[in-house]
């Protein structure tokens, strides 16, 4: 059961994300038919695995969320600002609804009370007032069905000729007070009885679950004179008003075993809060049992109409999703942990294929093409064996982001201000773990920019911008790392405020000279908030300290770009995959090292260089007229002491995330090659200027240099350098 | 040293793994302990502290090497042939404890632990949990959480 469950909330975490796309394209007016139709299914779908875990809340309120949705796409209802702003609120409760069954939690009960009555009016009025909640409800009451209801609890009769037995009991009309009904019209074929199969039973487990209004359809069985046993004439309508926690596929469960025996149709309908159509009249006995034959005809007239009804509904609605006939791509679930053995263990074997390519170069003459041409071959094969298990755990961010947009709603209501959110490239794919530790770094960053970032509307208007705010959120690849960047088109940092506090705060001293973005990036310092009040929103004081240690946790970095009044931007990179990369085999100081391609732009050789000698042994590169710093990788890592000169020095040039670049100098260069990243945090810890490790062919370690670091960035140093005496004065404790 | 200590089988019987750096014995409770091998190269680590060797490559996991010596204030082991690495799983951390040589498995009661002497060395009272006495021997036991290497400040 609890299997079950866990299946369900995962679909509903699709049908959420097929929901909310639903709805960007209603507001970004790109939808179509089939979008509010999907939507519908989607609700439904959540509707129908809410009844089966009896989640009365969320069926209540999908079902409301629904019969708008139903509306629109029978163009009751014409979509409007208003109703879609209706339907994203309805979302995001409808979120709510499943979060809090998920945890088995129970919301308050106002939440999403304003959104259901809203809801449920919207659907009223667009049914000219009637108070119907879908128009299908009096179906059942408008056929002149001869509804004859019985109760199910008393003897159906055990023969297959049971009519008799079925008629005569008192009719039981099915309350109209609102709820929803189930009407399931049932005949059963020969090969039914002739396998044992007893309606009867079927009927009485039906009625188990909800009060069951049966009617049998006569009609169709011959006078007695012309009687043969082999045609199972009777079809019986069934009309349940199910207890709490029953749904379709509850009904559906009961005549699984009967399947391809019979013909079954299952439709939903409402009934309305007040009787209206008159109830079929409870035919007295007497006469329905005198005279058979003439009230037969009736329903038999009318039942196809009603069939074709329910049939419609079942194109319409789908059923429950399983029905549906959506072209969709076919997908399994697996379990992560099974994904990151297969990836562990083709992780292992690219290091086996490159330490058997190793030694196979260092055999005297590789005379034998074919092994040479085998072994490339492997290489293509686990090459490509690596990518594609890779890509399994790659998702779109799509998912993500639309989570935010929810966030933005949210804290746009609770700041008083209007704003959108606009997103770029939902489509970029990345791994899955970074999506899921994504989401409370990217909460915060988006409360903090509606919070401090965007304007209020006046000062946006006097500002000469439009009153809405844009909060912009992108997701790109770039040289081998996926780049997310918010920005906002609010004020921009303000740094008055920002030194100011900072200083108040001891962050910084007055006398301290800063640039503005070291100014900038004191908002990443542990314990800065610059609202004023402490709004519901951010300024909890754990701001965005917090943000940048949870991005660094995932071997990712973070920026903040500010133009006063122009607005923010942070920016935020991650490694793309956390297990392979392209790199470059250099030497410094007998180490090997390996530098990654992504950030190599070219190398040089002593020769072709233009050295400059500037203060303290800093030296400088000229390369296309522009001035580049060395770096001088041995001694950045504490390897060796600095050299004298670059003379036997190899020149790699590096570009950052930030766009700068330098020159860093080490022995020699081996060769490219592609590498297994191996992480050094989880039996160590992270290392100043390295990113990771690696295991090279022969089976010894190489660490791979962070370029990043290895980039001075002015009025900063070299963080790699600094952070290196740090460490010294740390270690001399103990 | 002796073949299993005859003892009492009581619950609070413990193995211990026994070594020796220098002239002085050592121990860790044998839970901790994943393997022993002999001494392969390592990879120095840049801004490490003196105490880490380097890292291994342990059939392709990437582990720390602590020169146990340097770490309890005996002096820098240089590496030979000869010297051997515990390979130990501690705190969620696999690290490999390079010492001169493997001794024993001993069988000890726990309750036989004895103090460790109030001495003024910081690293004697914070890596040093008490001494087993065993046969004239004084086997000293280790805190492996403590001798673990610290995290250092990671800012960025």
């Amino acid at each position: 059961m609890s299997d079950l469950r866990d299946m369900f909330f995962e679909e509903c975490d699709d049908l959420l994300e097929v929901l909310s796309t639903g709805l960007d394209d209603l507001q970004n007016e790109t939808s179509d038919a089939e979008t509010i139709n999907a939507m519908f299914r989607s609700v439904h779908s959540i509707k129908g695995g809410a009844g089966a875990f009896g989640l009365d809340r969320l069926i209540k309120f999908a079902h409301a969320f629904e019969n708008v949705l139903d509306d629109l796409r029978s163009n009751k209802l014409d979509v409007d600002p208003t109703i879609t702003a209706l339907m994203f609120s309805g979302f995001d409760h409808l979120s709510d609804l499943v979060d809090a069954a998920r945890e088995d939690n129970d919301l308050p009960d106002s939440d999403g009370a304003a959104v259901l009555a809203e809801l449920k009016q919207t659907t009223q009025n667009a049914n000219g007032g009637s108070g119907d909640d879908e128009d299908d409800a009096n179906e059942v009451s408008e056929d002149d069905f001869v509804a004859l209801t019985l109760d199910i609890g008393l003897d159906l009769g055990g023969d297959d000729e049971g009519p008799g037995d079925l008629l005569g009991l008192p009719t039981l009309s099915p309350a109209a007070d609102g709820a929803t009904y189930y009407v399931v019209t049932f005949k059963a074929e020969p090969v039914l009885y002739a396998r044992g199969h007893d309606p009867a039973l079927l009927f009485r487990a039906l009625g188990e679950m909800g009060d069951l209004t049966v009617a049998a359809d006569r009609s169709e069985v011959a006078p007695l004179e012309s009687l043969q046993d082999a045609p199972a004439a009777i079809s019986w309508t069934l009309t349940l008003r199910p207890d709490d926690g029953i749904d379709e596929s509850a009904i559906r469960e009961i005549f699984e075993f009967v399947e391809g025996q019979c013909s079954l149709t299952i439709s939903e309908t409402v009934a309305e809060d007040e009787p209206e159509a008159p109830e079929p009249a409870p035919a007295p006995v007497e006469e329905v049992a005198a005279a058979p034959v003439n009230t037969a005809p009736k329903p038999k007239a009318k039942a196809p109409a009603a069939l074709t009804k329910t049939e419609k509904q079942e194109a319409k609605g789908g059923d429950g999703g399983k029905k549906s006939s959506e072209p969709r791509n076919s997908t399994i679930r697996v379990d992560l942990n099974r994904v990151d053995r297969l990836i562990n263990l083709v992780g292992e074997l690219v290091i086996s294929e490159a330490m058997l390519r190793q030694s196979m170069n260092e055999l005297p003459v590789s005379a034998n093409s074919a092994v040479s041409e085998a072994i490339g071959q492997l290489k293509t094969l686990s090459g490509v064996l690596q990518e594609s298990v890779m890509a399994i755990r790659a998702q779109p961010v799509r998912g993500l982001f639309q989570r935010m947009s929810r966030i933005v709603r949210e804290s746009s209501r609770q700041a008083g201000k209007t704003s959108r959110l606009v997103m770029v490239g939902e489509a970029t794919e990345v791994d899955k773990t970074v999506t899921e530790r994504l989401v409370e770094p990217l909460t915060h960053m988006i409360r903090n920019s509606v919070d401090h970032g965007l304007e209020k509307a006046e000062d946006r208007v006097a500002a000469g911008k439009p009153e809405m705010g844009t909060i912009k959120l992108e997701a790109a690849h770039r040289s081998g790392r996926v780049v997310i960047s918010l920005s906002d088109d609010g004020a921009g940092v303000n740094r008055v405020k920002v030194r100011q506090k900072a200083e108040e705060k001891g962050l910084v001293r007055p006398e301290d000279d800063l640039t503005d973005s070291d100014i900038d990036n004191l908002l990443f310092r542990p314990g800065f908030s610059t609202a004023d009040e402490i709004s519901q929103l951010s300024g909890r004081g754990v701001g965005m300290d917090v943000v940048r240690s949870e991005i660094q946790a995932l071997g990712g970095r973070i920026n903040l770009q500010s133009e006063p009044g122009k607005g923010t931007t942070i920016t935020i990179s991650l490694p793309l995959t956390l297990a392979v990369m392209e790199g470059m085999l250099i030497e410094v100081a007998g180490e090997s090292l390996v530098v990654p391609t992504v950030a190599l732009r070219e190398t040089l050789q002593p020769g072709q260089a233009n050295i400059h000698d500037f203060c303290d042994g800093d030296r400088g590169l000229s390369v296309n007229d522009s001035m580049l710093p060395i770096v001088d990788l041995g001694e950045a890592l504490g390897f060796r002491t600095p050299l004298d000169d670059f003379n036997n020095q190899s020149l790699l040039l590096i570009e950052g995330e930030s766009g700068r670049r330098s020159a860093l100098a080490v022995d020699g260069i081996v060769e490219q090659r592609e590498v297994v990243i191996k992480g050094l945090e989880q039996n160590y810890q992270s290392i100043p200027g390295i990113a990771a490790a690696t295991i090279l062919g022969n089976g010894k370690i190489a660490l791979i240099v962070d370029t990043d670091q290895m980039i001075p960035s002015p009025g900063n140093g070299n963080p790699g350098l600094r952070k290196g005496s740090e460490l010294a004065e740390v270690n001399s404790y103990v | 040293m002796s073949e299993q200590a005859t003892l009492e089988k009581t619950d609070d019987r413990i193995e211990i793994v026994s070594f020796t750096i220098g002239e002085q014995a050592f121990c860790l409770d044998i839970g901790h302990v994943l393997e022993i091998r002999g001494w392969t190269s390592t990879t120095t680590l840049p801004h490490a502290p003196d105490y880490v060797v380097g890292m291994m490559n342990l059939r392709g996991a990437v582990l720390p090497v602590i020169d146990l010596s340097m770490r309890l204030g005996l002096g820098k082991t240089i590496p030979e042939s000869r010297h051997v690495i515990i390979i130990a799983h501690i705190d969620e951390k696999s690290v490999g404890f390079l010492v001169d040589a493997v001794s024993n498995i001993i069988t000890v009661n726990t309750e036989e632990m004895k103090p460790t002497p109030e001495v003024s060395s910081t690293k004697t009272t914070a890596f040093i949990r008490g001494v087993y006495t065993l046969e004239e021997t004084i086997v000293r036991a280790i805190d492996v959480h403590q001798i673990m290497p610290q995290e250092t400040l990671s800012a960025a």
